[in-house]
């Protein structure tokens, strides 16, 4: 994801598809950029970059994804569709959007048929637009929200360019428990980095939507696991499995002696739970409400646009409108993004005065 | 005396509760009133823990449960309101409707604990009035042993009229009660740890002498730290306390046998008169499931002819996820064989691969799942850390009654557990050290995002 370039042309379209995206219930970020990486290193080279990421959170299911190829262009390109079904199968993506505005996209429909993807020009964006009745005043994403987004990025890319580069590129691509414990260390680094006021809440927040995602998957999968076994098997998730946690636990002992050598005694192990505890309590309350956690990662959205736009200072949580929400799914959609901003005070990564009145 | 933070909180949550029961809370109100603040709070916080949405009437009834007027209740929430422990919905039908944020117990305790002892002004809170301090700290030594007057008046550092006062509030709200030993030293106990055997202990002690009585005070301690201590590991002169114990019903004993070259041997492992273990009750089994099952742990984890338990939770949590353990074993028989004749396992002869890749033969338990085995090895799992107190059965009562004012039950399994063990000590202190550590735990387990 990145909010990069602002004479982008394309923008606006990009825009529209993700408010469409949104609007239908998806989480939706713009050009999310493929690096390449040589030896766990990121390197300059780019594979590719796909113009709107969207992700939807289902109760039962994984996420599903989408990715979309928006330009506003009148051609048509073989080569771009076949290249949009392997951006598609990288990110294990359920469906993709082939969308050229002024292009007549005749010549496209077959292939696009047989590799599964769906064309749109802007008629059929209109129509879909329409048939699904959707209220374009609820649009979240417009040119002046991309624009503050865009100065709050450059400013955090100044201050940590490596934060920058992970929430707009590799985070897309980790393991939900590496984009977990690394989301988590970016909420502890944001709190060190000196930045505006107003652009440290609105990346707190940002971080509190990237943060929501895979802990809703932690809660996913931690859904039939009984109550007293809860913790430890949070602790193995989080640590990658089981074997993985016994590589780490070793690593800690090793650590652990080499430090004590130096007359430094550490328990690693015992840091490490304090964290777990917490990350506990907030998956705990996701498992409680779990029909509802697959709201959060939208509200989290939805404070961090009230941010973007300059509306308020600290987010309001009456004024979030999701519109496929029901009162009651509303209600605890709020409660479990609070359950989030609150993890994030409780260690450390956030001011209770930033919360969500 | 210096308390440690979760324990002031324990403590005062105890306080709180006898006052509660007994006719003379209006007495603590006067002279303890930030102590049955901390109760209230501690309590309320626990019934509220991961109830989600709670709407003012169920509000109004929990504040009712715990014994509070209707303007207290408002106030302890403005607290939790400050802590973001619950956070107003908005709700402009319902204005008093919060939402739940309460944190795990343990941290509930420990800051309850730290913001009373110093008091805050953010929170509107002054600290505990040296009174008050003396009365926590009083049932805090009597809860581990009695001590004699003199002992405790030193140790609490308190003035004669203090002391006094502190005994007398201790004796109205019936958790601090004086004794006379049989060497007529004046000595203070607390009934309230001895779960349904306090007459009986107070008679056994009132006849010892206050040199006899440390002994046996300090294997009832090691008992309690650690559930199911085996007699033939204490040393001499405990074990001779806790023989002692052991008569007069203050520790309850359960013997296994292990065979041994010339036939077997008897190996007896000792249990404090918890709450939970049925036999609290006089009519109650001795050999239930829970303390069967521990014993038997224990008996693997001491006495096993070959390769000892080395991690006896590691083996509940095991047994509780797959049912079974990892491999057959050739102990194992004589391990489980109590606990599979009571109803909790099916003992089975199985082959089993050894590490080098040889076939051998041992024998593998199978959890019984039923809902009974199932409760009795949760049980084990929370004794089985040390410092499970009897004061931790008030939290899991609460949640009990918040259940039925909610109509949704809840295991709570945490006000099962607390484990504010003074033995159980954070390795660091400094914070940037702490920070550095918390860093470099998130380094190790894959939080490098650079």
């Amino acid at each position: 994801m990145s909010y990069e370039s602002l004479e982008d042309k394309d923008l606006e379209l990009k825009n529209r598809m993700m408010n469409l995206l949104w609007n239908l219930g998806w989480f939706a970020r713009p050009n999310v950029k493929l690096q390449r990486y040589q030896e766990g290193k990121r390197t300059t080279g780019l594979h590719t970059d796909i113009d709107v990421l969207a992700v939807r959170l289902l109760p039962l299911q994984n996420p599903i994804t989408a990715v979309c190829s928006a330009k506003s262009g009148k051609e048509s390109d073989s080569e771009q569709i076949f290249w949009l079904a392997g951006v598609r199968s990288y990110f294990g993506a359920n469906s993709a959007y082939y969308v050229r505005t002024h292009a007549s996209l005749r010549d496209a429909k077959t292939l696009c048929q047989k590799l599964d993807i769906i064309s749109l020009n802007d008629e059929q964006l209109q129509i879909m637009e329409q048939r699904l009745s959707l209220n374009p005043s609820s649009y979240p994403f417009d040119l002046e929200f991309y624009g503050r987004v865009h100065g709050f990025m450059e400013e955090l890319k100044k201050a940590k360019v490596g934060l920058y580069n992970y929430i707009s590129e590799k985070y897309w691509i980790d393991p939900f428990n590496n984009q977990l414990l690394r989301i988590v260390t970016a909420i502890h680094d944001v709190s060190q980095l000196t930045l505006t006021h107003e652009c440290s809440i609105f990346v707190k927040y940002y971080l509190s939507t990237l943060l929501a995602l895979p802990l809703q998957r932690m809660g996913h999968l931690l859904l039939t696991t009984p109550q007293n076994l809860l913790k430890t098997e949070l602790e193995t998730a989080l640590m990658g499995g089981e074997l993985a946690r016994l590589d780490k636990e070793r690593t800690f002992q090793i650590v652990e002696k080499a430090l004590a050598d130096s007359k430094k005694t550490i328990d690693l192990n015992a840091q490490l739970r304090k964290l777990a505890d917490e990350l506990y309590d907030v998956v705990l309350s996701m498992i409680d409400h779990y029909e509802q956690s697959v709201y959060i990662p939208r509200f989290l959205d939805a404070l961090t646009h009230q941010l973007a736009k300059g509306l308020e200072a600290t987010p309001r949580v009456e004024k979030v409108a999701l519109p496929d929400l029901s009162q009651n799914d509303w209600k605890y959609a709020a409660k479990l993004a609070r359950d989030v901003l609150l993890f994030m005070e409780r260690i450390g990564g956030m001011a209770k005065s930033e919360i969500a009145a | 005396m210096n308390l440690d933070a979760a324990w002031v909180s324990l403590r005062s949550v105890e306080i709180q509760r006898c006052f509660s029961n007994s006719g003379s809370s209006e007495l603590a109100y006067i002279n303890l009133p930030q102590v049955m603040r901390i109760g209230h709070i501690a309590r309320l916080a626990n019934m509220l823990r991961r109830r989600g949405i709670v709407n003012g009437t169920s509000l109004g009834a929990l504040g009712a449960l715990l014994g509070m007027q209707p303007d207290t209740i408002e106030k302890h929430l403005k607290i939790m309101k400050a802590l973001t422990w619950v956070l107003s919905t908005n709700n402009k039908q319902d204005p008093a409707e919060v939402e739940d944020h309460v944190p795990r117990t343990s941290e509930v305790l420990s800051r309850l604990g730290q913001l009373f002892s110093t008091g805050s002004e953010e929170f509107g809170i002054s600290p505990l009035s040296k009174l008050e301090v003396s009365s926590v700290s009083a049932l805090h030594m009597c809860a581990r042993r009695p001590c004699s007057s003199e002992a405790m008046q030193s140790e609490l550092d308190a003035t004669p009229q203090t002391f006094q006062k502190v005994v007398g509030l201790g004796n109205a709200g019936k958790y601090l009660e004086a004794i006379e030993l049989s060497d007529k030293k004046k000595t203070l106990w607390s009934p309230i740890y001895y779960f349904n055997r306090h007459d009986t202990l107070r008679k056994f002690f009132q006849r010892q002498t206050y040199a006899e009585l440390a002994p046996i005070g300090e294997a009832i301690e090691v008992c309690a730290e650690k559930v199911g201590t085996p007699l033939q590991a204490l040393p001499v002169q405990q074990k001779n306390a806790a023989i002692a114990g052991m008569k007069v019903g203050a520790i309850v004993p359960i013997t296994l046998w292990m065979p041994s070259g010339d036939g077997k041997v008897d190996y007896t492992f000792l249990f404090p008169p918890l709450s939970k273990f049925e036999d609290s009750d006089p009519s109650g089994q001795i050999y239930e499931q829970p303390k069967v099952f521990l014993a038997s742990l224990r008996l693997g984890e001491y006495y096993a002819p070959t390769s000892k338990i080395k991690d006896p939770l590691d083996v509940v949590r095991r047994l509780l996820k797959d049912g079974k353990l990892g491999r057959p074993h050739s102990d194992a028989f004589d391990q489980y064989k109590v606990p599979a004749s009571r109803g909790l396992f099916k003992l089975k002869e199985e082959e089993g691969t050894s590490y080098w890749g040889n076939p051998y033969r041992g024998w593998m338990p199978y959890l019984i799942r039923s809902e009974e085995n199932i409760k009795a090895l949760q049980i084990v799992e929370s004794l089985i850390t040390p410092s499970s107190e009897r004061i931790s059965t008030t939290l899991s009562h609460d949640v009990e009654s918040a259940d039925n004012v909610f109509k949704q039950a809840l295991t709570c399994q945490e006000s099962l557990e607390f484990r504010g063990s003074p033995f159980v000590k954070d390795f660091i202190v400094d914070p940037e050290l702490e920070r550095e550590a918390q860093m470099m735990a998130l380094t190790i387990v894959g939080g490098t995002y650079e």
